[in-house]
């Protein structure tokens, strides 16, 4: 199966959304929700995370599962996982923009240039890495402190210095952890009727 | 004991006479507090309510022991930015100089004030996860009409979380055997480690996936199917003149600490 394959929906294919995305959907918040919570996680409150393993989760729900896994699954688990480190679900409800785009962006490039999700070329890592690990978390880097700063988390002389921590511990992780994920499952995932070739389906 | 979603309460404990959409409703509104208001008075008063909350509930106390790396780890952090990256505002009056750092007594004052804030939010978190349960959550949800499709997946996810967990303590358990013990390593050890757990735990989700829908599907579960379903739930949770109550004092008494802190200076 080529890369082109892997998302042609081929003609008289029927994609569309059903009961198995409502269920990987709740699998990828609970599976998201454990690794949140597992001990390594630096949480330092208001869903502040310098190093926090489930953003690996969020991008490869995106890859795989579109809107399902990189935007519902990826904007819930956080609140869900956030609530057992103490953030209440409204702090963390201002953190779903920067998830869903974390969840989103490699998976809507992979999309849009056909690239391989089991990463088969230089092409593919270097599109994940730059996109998944760095482009994807600077929203989040640039949002973090911000958001820290409203409940007097940071100070503004910190800004700096908590943008570059969340862009290295949260980038490194996306990379280091969403490699390994996707060459170990990307090749089972995507002969699933799971795995959705568009964005819903 | 009833299992709730971070430990036990006692069956007959006063937080059971109350609706969940009431203790969800009451847990949400409170967390405003802290959220808003810097006031130290303020998030003080709130995190003794929280902590007689407990006690009236029935809550072993014990449990805060668990949270206190959690609680040092906050402190250390607030105290940390406060004294190296302090606003300039604050660095008026020196505290304490070691070493050539030197401790601003305005801003260590606002660093205790924030870790309040934050411990205020925790308290209240604690709690609410020590009194709710999972279809507790979902019943709450449908009793205000959430659509069925949204508190559905929501059940499914919070009983997925528990799942998972169990398959967690699994891998464990099976990498132990195979002379992996990440109990033992330092963070950065554990943190190397973690995708060891995390592979598995997502290839069990994958495989699960076609079980849960194929079992969903045969009880005539679809998404177009999924509007209209009868709510059993809400028969067994009705609402009592207790939650009405409840929801009346709750609200009269962040319009009063809203009140206050814009009366006090």
């Amino acid at each position: 199966m080529t890369a082109e394959e892997i998302w042609k929906v081929r003609e008289g294919e029927i994609r569309e959304p059903g009961i198995q995305h409502l269920v990987i959907t709740a699998l990828l918040i609970g599976v998201g929700t454990v690794a949140g919570m597992t001990g390594v996680s630096a949480s330092v409150g208001f869903g502040v995370t310098f190093f926090w393993p489930a953003i690996a989760i969020q991008i490869v729900g995106g890859m795989w599962y579109g809107v399902w896994g990189g935007a519902v699954a990826a904007g819930t688990f956080p609140i869900i996982s956030n609530m057992v480190a103490g953030t209440p679900p409204v702090g963390s409800l201002l953190w779903i923009p920067p998830n869903v785009i974390q969840g989103m962006a490699v998976g809507l490039v992979f999309r849009k240039f056909r690239l391989d999700p089991r990463l088969k070329s230089a092409r593919d890592y270097l599109v994940f890495i730059l996109v998944g690990g760095i482009l994807a978390s600077i929203p989040g880097a640039l949002y973090a402190p911000w958001i820290g700063r409203m409940f007097g988390l940071f100070t503004e002389e910190s800004y700096r210095v908590a943008a570059a921590a969340w862009l290295v511990g949260n980038g490194g992780s996306a990379i280091v952890f969403g490699i390994i994920l996707l060459k170990a499952l990307s090749p089972i995932v995507v002969k699933t009727r799971t795995f959705c070739k568009t964005l819903t389906a | 004991m009833k299992r709730t979603l971070l430990g036990y309460v006692p069956e007959k404990s006063i937080v059971y006479n109350f609706h969940p959409f009431t203790r969800l409703f009451v847990v949400f509104l409170l967390t405003f507090v802290p959220l808003l208001i810097l006031n130290p008075a303020f998030n003080g008063a709130l995190i003794v309510l929280t902590v007689i909350f407990f006690a009236v509930s029935r809550i072993d106390l014990k449990i805060f022991r668990y949270y206190l790396p959690v609680f040092v780890l906050l402190f250390v952090f607030i105290t940390a930015i406060y004294t190296f990256f302090a606003e300039e505002e604050m660095m008026t009056e020196a505290l304490l100089s070691v070493g050539g750092v030197t401790l601003y007594r305005p801003a260590i004052n606002y660093a205790l004030k924030v870790y309040l804030r934050i411990l205020g939010v925790l308290f209240l978190t604690i709690y609410f996860l020590h009194v709710m349960t999972e279809s507790e959550i979902v019943v709450a949800l449908r009793s205000v009409k959430v659509p069925f499709v949204i508190s559905y997946t929501l059940g499914l996810s919070l009983r997925a979380i528990g799942m998972f967990l169990e398959d967690y303590r699994t891998v464990r358990e099976a990498e132990k055997a195979r002379a992996l013990d990440i109990s033992e390593m330092n963070i950065f050890k554990k943190a190397a480690k973690l995708i060891n757990y995390i592979v598995p735990l997502l290839a069990l989700a994958i495989r699960r996936t076609d079980e849960f829908s194929d079992a969903i599907s045969s009880r005539a579960f679809s998404l177009k199917t999924m509007k209209n379903r009868p709510n059993y739930l809400a028969r067994k949770n009705r609402f009592k003149w207790t939650d009405f109550a409840g929801i009346c004092l709750a609200v009269l008494a962040i319009a009063a600490v809203f009140y206050l802190h814009h009366r006090i200076p």
